[in-house]
Formats: structure tokens, C-alpha cells, sequence
């Protein structure tokens, strides 16, 4: 059963109640004295409508702090944002020196093994290992925003359905059914299709995970719009999921943050893709319920006039 | 690190790397060495680097842009000024930007020639043949 917040009720209603209260006392009163009806309904009249426009003035200021709050919570993201842009091309700096000298010492080593093989199979463990690391650190370069876009004009189905061909295993293993719905004549869009292809399966792995039991991988495009402004690509995503709960959301952009219990977690998935979206002078909106699923809503600029080329 | 000096054949080239990351010089120098088409000279200071390529003036430079005291761009800068060394190809070695960062050529940024850390050895002997016409 739902719980009653007595004191959200009291303060939102609190004037309400006093006045209310007020009310009750004095007709308690006024009915043991002489009864003059007319002046009770005046009395109650008033009370009333101070109380109510009391009350108002009170709820609106309630709403602009609210809106100030969530002014400065976009500000504390954006600076938050920025400064871990500089730590993570800082680090990024750092990481690849060492790395520089491992590959070189490895390339080294392999070429005096000779042709043991068991020397030469763990150095080349070594090499996958530090070539692994050095993409990690890419993706710290591309968080923070360093990278350049190679925006061309291309159709974003094909890098839906490549995207998805990369998680065809997890969709298969975790019983999902994928169910598409592109709509017919889509513009083209202006990206950077590696990019938006690292989006898609960020967002297709979340999906995934979030669905432990299987279910149902939505994938729907459509144009939006007005007709005399800049077009754009709406694409949706939504999967039948666990769901994020409210507390939760206000996060989930943010850098490090993640629901999931996995360590092998970054909780830089969403940050990162949100990073991209943006460079792309696009948007990315997530809605969500706990055990209703989760809906993540991209919009792309969309190239020439707007329409197939 | 010292520098070590050629002792040997003229068909040999002579590289130069000037990079802070002392193991990094020790590790491609081996590496190119091993060829046996290159002997190579190394300084981990910028000032070191411009002394040694105004004296031995080596075939090809590789040349670290983050380092302390003289950047590699002060680096370069000097050695374009300087009349032994105005006409000696550089390769910037960096760790701050990467491939996807650069334009439409691939290799260049500003009319020179780039090469990504960490880089692998073939694709560091490519980028030295493209560069000395070998």
C-alpha cells in the first residue's frame, strides 16, 4: 500500500490546513454565541482565499527554487565534466609513455627469442594486453572531448544493424528478442558513424543487462522536427528491463556512476556516449521506471535537405 | 642518456630521438638498430638533442613534443632556424593526440609528420622509410 508522506502533505498544504483549523475553532465558538449565519460564510469565505492564495504564492516560489536547483545540478555536471575532461587526457598522457616503452621492449624481446614459441605466445599476451590498455586509454581521450569528428552524411541503418551484429551473441545468450521499426525514406544523418556505432552498443549492452531474464530490445527511428527548422533523426531505444529507479536518474550521465554491481563496470558507458551525442550537436534523453523498462530517446541532425540522398 | 656515436658504414642512416622517456630512446633504439639499417643517436633533453643534431646532423629526427624545459615545438623551431640542421626531416613522436584527431592526410598535422605512442615497431619503420625515401 502506498505510504502517505505526512510531511510532504503538510508542506504543501500546510496554510490550507491551518486555515482550515482556524474554521472549525471559530465555529466552534460561534455556535455557542448567537448564531448570525451571513458573517459565518464571510468569515469562512475569507479565511479560505487567504489560505489558498497564501498557499500559491508559496507553492510557486517552491517550483523556481526547484528550477534553480536544477539549474545549478547542470552546472555542477558540466564543471564536473570538464575537470574530469582534463584529469582523463592527463592520465591519457601519462599511460601512453609507459605503454610506448613496454610495446617497444616487447617488440625487442620477440625479435631475441628466437623460435621458442611458449616465449614468443606470452610475449605476444603481453603486447595484446598493453594494445588493450592503450585503447582503454583512447576512450579516456575521447571523454575528454579531444578528439575531432570525422562527421560524413550516411544512413543510420546500416550502423544500427552493425552495432547490434557486435552484440549478437549477449542478445542470443540472454534470450532477446529484437524487434525494429524504421521508418521508410530516413534522411540521412551527419555523424561520425564509429562513433555513433560506439553509442549503439554502449546503449544495446545496457539493454542487454538490463533484461537478466530475456525480453524484448525495441529499435525505432523516425524524422522530427519542424518543417522549417533543422531536421533531425529521433531514434528510440527501449528495452523491457529492470529499469532505473528515480533517485538513480539524475546520475546516470554522470562520469563513473553505474547501476550495475558488475566491477568490470566502468559507468563510463552512458557519460561517453552522451559526450559523443553531444559533439554531434545532437541529443540524448533517457526515461525509465524500475520494472517498467527503459526508453533512451537520440536525436541526430539530419544532412541535405532533409531528406534520402 | 649518453649518446651513442656512429662507428661505422656510411650507407647506415642516422636517426635522432629526442624523447624525455629515457627507456623509450633505449628500447627504439635497439629495435631500429636491430635492422641493421639505422644507427641511431639518442638525448632525453631537448637542449641535448639540438646540440647532438647541430654536430652529428642526422638523416631523420624523432622528436617528443611534451618534454621539460624545451618543448619538442622549441625544439623544432630552432633546428629549422639553424642552417646545419634547417633541412633535416622531423617525425613528432607524441602521446597527447592520436590518429583519429588529424585531418584529411592521415600523418601530417600543420605540414608535419606525426607518429602515435605507443607505436608499433612495423609501423614505425614504415613511417622512417616513408620519410628518408628508403
Amino acid at each position: 500500500m502506498r505510504k502517505i508522506n505526512i510531511r510532504k502533505q503538510i508542506e504543501s498544504n500546510g496554510l490550507i490546513l491551518i486555515a482550515m483549523m482556524m474554521v472549525v475553532i471559530y465555529w466552534t465558538f460561534d455556535t455557542v454565541a448567537s448564531g448570525q449565519i451571513l458573517t459565518r460564510i464571510l468569515i469562512t469565505a475569507l479565511v479560505m482565499t487567504y489560505g489558498i492564495f497564501t498557499q500559491s504564492l508559496i507553492n510557486s516560489r517552491n517550483e523556481a527554487l526547484a528550477e534553480k536547483d536544477r539549474t545549478r545540478q547542470q552546472l555542477i555536471q558540466a564543471e564536473k565534466l570538464a575537470a574530469l575532461g582534463a584529469v582523463a587526457a592527463g592520465v591519457a598522457h601519462e599511460v601512453k609513455n609507459p605503454l610506448a616503452i613496454i610495446i617497444q621492449g616487447i617488440e625487442y624481446l620477440k625479435s631475441s627469442l628466437g623460435s621458442d614459441a611458449g616465449l614468443l605466445d606470452a610475449s605476444s599476451r603481453i603486447e595484446k594486453s598493453a594494445l588493450r590498455a592503450d585503447n582503454i586509454v583512447k576512450g579516456l581521450l575521447g571523454y575528454a572531448r579531444q578528439i575531432t569528428l570525422k562527421p560524413g552524411e550516411g544512413d543510420i541503418v546500416p550502423v544500427i544493424e552493425e552495432s547490434l551484429s557486435f552484440v549478437e551473441h549477449q542478445l542470443k545468450d540472454g534470450q532477446i528478442r529484437v524487434e525494429k521499426h524504421f521508418a521508410p525514406d530516413l534522411p540521412v544523418v551527419i555523424m561520425d558513424s564509429n562513433q555513433i556505432k560506439q553509442v549503439f552498443t554502449n546503449l544495446f549492452m545496457n539493454a542487454i543487462e538490463a533484461m537478466p531474464e530475456g525480453g524484448t530490445l525495441g529499435i525505432r527511428t523516425e524524422t522530427a522536427g519542424p518543417p522549417e527548422g533543422r531536421h533531425h533523426l529521433k531514434i528510440v531505444i527501449s528495452d523491457t528491463g529492470v529499469g532505473i529507479p528515480a533517485d538513480k536518474m539524475r546520475n546516470v550521465f554522470d562520469p563513473f556512476f553505474t547501476t550495475k554491481d558488475d566491477e568490470r563496470n566502468t559507468g563510463l558507458g552512458l557519460s561517453i556516449s552522451k559526450g559523443i551525442i553531444d559533439n554531434h550537436q545532437g541529443s540524448i534523453d533517457i526515461e525509465s521506471a524500475p520494472g517498467k523498462g527503459t526508453h533512451v530517446m537520440i536525436e541526430l541532425p539530419t544532412g541535405g535537405a532533409g531528406n534520402r540522398a | 642518456m649518453e649518446p651513442s656515436k656512429s662507428t661505422s658504414p656510411s650507407i647506415k642512416k642516422t636517426i635522432l630521438i629526442i624523447d624525455d622517456e629515457e627507456d623509450f630512446c633505449f628500447f627504439v633504439k635497439l629495435n631500429l638498430e636491430k635492422t641493421g639499417k639505422y644507427h641511431v643517436l639518442t638525448a632525453i633533453s631537448g637542449s641535448d638533442g639540438l646540440k647532438l643534431a647541430i654536430k652529428h646532423q642526422p638523416d631523420l629526427i624523432l622528436l617528443d613534443i611534451i618534454m621539460p624545459v624545451m618543448p619538442g615545438t622549441k625544439v623544432a623551431e630552432e633546428l629549422l632556424n639553424h642552417k646545419a640542421t634547417k633541412d633535416i626531416p622531423i617525425i613528432f613522436v607524441t602521446a597527447i593526440v592520436k590518429r583519429g584527431e588529424l585531418g584529411p592526410r592521415d600523418d601530417k598535422i600543420g605540414g608535419r609528420y606525426f607518429i602515435f605512442k605507443p607505436v608499433k615497431l612495423n609501423e614505425l619503420l614504415v613511417e622512417i622509410e616513408n620519410r628518408l625515401g628508403s
